[in-house]
């Protein structure tokens, strides 16, 4: 039981090419700044937007293969889709919202099944209730129950916890990661939010303008960026140049680094190992330039303190060392760090 | 209001029980009750394509779909002639083949109104689909549900309020059709004579029953609003 995909589409300005294999028992995070076509993958997934080439196969079956003229619809596909508003029934109560996927899938006994759900849910008072009398973390579990009714062997989530207030988030996402762990299928979850990846997903596929930038397991991917999404999550400054000698060339300037070796590389400092003066500073760091301090973030006794340059980066300093700068924002400072800071890896 | 006041009350009732209103009466409620029906089981379907379906052609579909809303009722009627008359084109096949006679039949009455009706029905439906939230047929199709009962337990009772307002606007204009009616089913009492056709021939020969007549029509218009209103009100 494996999922094997290789999408390639285009709708409007989205350009989707990428490939996937997910295990069964496995969660699968897909993680990705919006508009990078995670959604559209999950449609094409389902059978709800045919691809252009490629391939989509589940268990052994071709669900999609324009080259073999193949497509199985939707309605025909063994895959369970848990949507970003959960697309809840309004007009049928819970239970038969449930019952939905059952009935038409002909199952025996809809109606009691559905309740089974409801109680493992823990909703089995609600079941009389129509959707739009339910809290969204209900709601959630509800579409949840209603995806996994009819026992299919590919689940889809979509933006799962996007919908729901930040007070109720961690417990809903606990609580979604116990219904998982029990889904003997395979499971794919799309997020924009690192910390449900890392919560609920086995490894993850970072994808960006369509197409996967960096893979595996979530420490591996946030230890080494791979691209300037994944740095801007994780908070550290990168940058992708050719590496010559030491020094890797950054648009029209250049970093020393300690031990780069040569060739296409990303570059990576931690903000904290950025130094900020007034004046220039003497001694030993081999990166220093002048630039301007564009805007002051404070998170808790520590400013992140982005610089415009030659190298545009981010700084993070106490806000004892703030004060003793003196900045307020807009002022020149010098930037420095050492070339032993510098985490060089090859592109 | 004015007729209320020209209203010639003591000799109201007679008029109304003359068997000419009553049968006046009679034939416009089935006539634009089956036209609203048979505007139902077409026109949903119908403006189903039109909102949810791409294809050539789509344009003049909706051209001629609205084409009665924009045409003088007589005009309509004419058209009808020429189409469902006996020598026209559908009609007379019709006769050849099956003896079955539109013009100036009841039948041919229900088919006048739900020509010009039929598109009030069309274009609330198509637009209360176009505003439907379409993720809610997708998620009912990830659920297992083909085609058909996508539409039957999804798409019909969430566009069902827009169904009902379509209906009730397709009635209404049905209820009024005058000139197709009279073009292409005549006015015969008791077969073809709706209540704005005896209004219409009563004005001639006796204003004041033309009068009663008129009001009651009103009266009936009116019950109809206000109890779509409370219901409407219930909805939402």
């Amino acid at each position: 039981m494996t999922l094997r995909a290789n999408v390639n589409l285009r709708l409007g300005t989205l350009q989707l090419a990428l490939g996937l294999v997910a295990a069964p028992g496995e969660v699968l995070a897909l993680l990705g700044p919006n508009g990078a076509g995670k959604t559209t993958l999950l449609r094409a997934l389902a059978g709800l937007q045919p691809i252009e080439a490629g391939g989509i196969e589940l268990d052994g079956v071709t669900l999609d293969s324009p080259l073999a003229g193949a497509f199985v619809p939707a309605e025909d596909r063994s895959v369970g889709v848990l949507f970003q508003d959960y697309l809840l029934f309004p007009h049928l109560s819970v239970v038969e919202n449930v019952a939905f996927g059952l009935r038409s899938r002909g199952a025996d006994q809809p109606l009691q099944t559905a309740r089974l759900w409801l109680q493992v849910m823990d909703l089995d008072a609600y079941a009389a209730a129509k959707p739009a009398q339910l809290s969204g973390g209900q709601a959630q579990r509800v579409a949840l129950a209603r995806a996994l009714a009819p026992a299919p062997r590919l689940l889809l989530l979509d933006e799962p916890l996007a919908a729901l207030d930040a007070s109720t988030k961690v417990a809903i996402r606990r609580e979604l990661k116990k219904h998982l762990s029990l889904f003997e299928g395979i499971c794919l979850l799309v997020t924009h939010d690192p910390v449900d990846a890392a919560a609920l997903a086995d490894a993850v596929l970072v994808i960006e303008d369509g197409r996967v930038v960096q893979q595996g397991k979530l420490p591996q991917i946030t230890a080494r960026p791979r691209s300037r999404y994944v740095a801007d999550l994780v908070g550290v400054n990168l940058w992708r140049g050719q590496a010559v000698d030491g020094q890797v060339s950054v648009g029209v300037a250049s970093i020393s680094a300690a031990d780069a070796r040569d060739g296409d590389v990303f570059a990576l400092v931690h903000p904290r190992a950025v130094s900020l003066y007034v004046e220039r500073p003497d001694g030993s760091p081999r990166n220093v330039w002048r630039g301007r301090a564009t805007s002051l973030d404070f998170a808790g006794d520590r400013v992140r303190v982005r610089v415009d340059g030659p190298v545009p980066l981010v700084a993070e300093i106490t806000s004892a060392g703030l004060a003793e700068l003196g900045l307020v924002g807009g002022e020149e400072v010098w930037v420095s760090f050492k070339a032993s800071e510098v985490d060089v890896y090859s592109a | 209001m004015g007729l209320v006041v020209k209203a010639p009350w003591p000799e109201a009732l007679a008029d109304l029980r003359a068997p000419e209103s009553l049968d006046a009466f009679r034939l416009s409620l089935i006539c634009s009750l089956s036209a609203t029906a048979i505007a139902i089981v077409l026109g949903v379907p119908l403006a189903w394509v039109q909102a949810r379906m791409e294809f050539r052609g789509k344009n003049l579909l909706r051209a001629l779909t609205t084409l009665p809303m924009v045409l003088p009722p007589v005009v309509g009627g004419v058209a009808l002639l020429l189409a469902f008359g006996r020598r026209g084109l559908v009609g007379s096949y019709l006769f050849d083949a099956y003896g079955i006679r539109l013009p100036f039949t009841t039948a041919g009455v229900i088919l006048a109104e739900t020509f010009v009706s039929m598109p009030f029905l069309v274009i609330t439906v198509e637009a209360g689909l176009r505003s439907m939230n379409r993720g809610l047929e997708d998620a009912a199709r990830t659920l297992g549900a083909h085609r058909w009962t996508v539409f039957r337990r999804v798409t019909v009772p969430l566009v069902g309020p827009s169904i009902f307002a379509g209906a009730v606007l397709c009635w209404s204009r049905a209820l009024g059709e005058f000139g197709a009616t009279i073009t292409f089913a005549g006015n015969f009492p008791g077969q073809t004579q709706t209540m704005p056709l005896a209004v219409y021939l009563l004005l001639e020969t006796r204003p004041d029953a033309a009068v009663v007549l008129s009001l009651v029509l009103v009266v009936v218009s009116l019950i109809v609003l206000v109890a779509l209103r409370d219901r409407f009100l219930n909805v939402s």
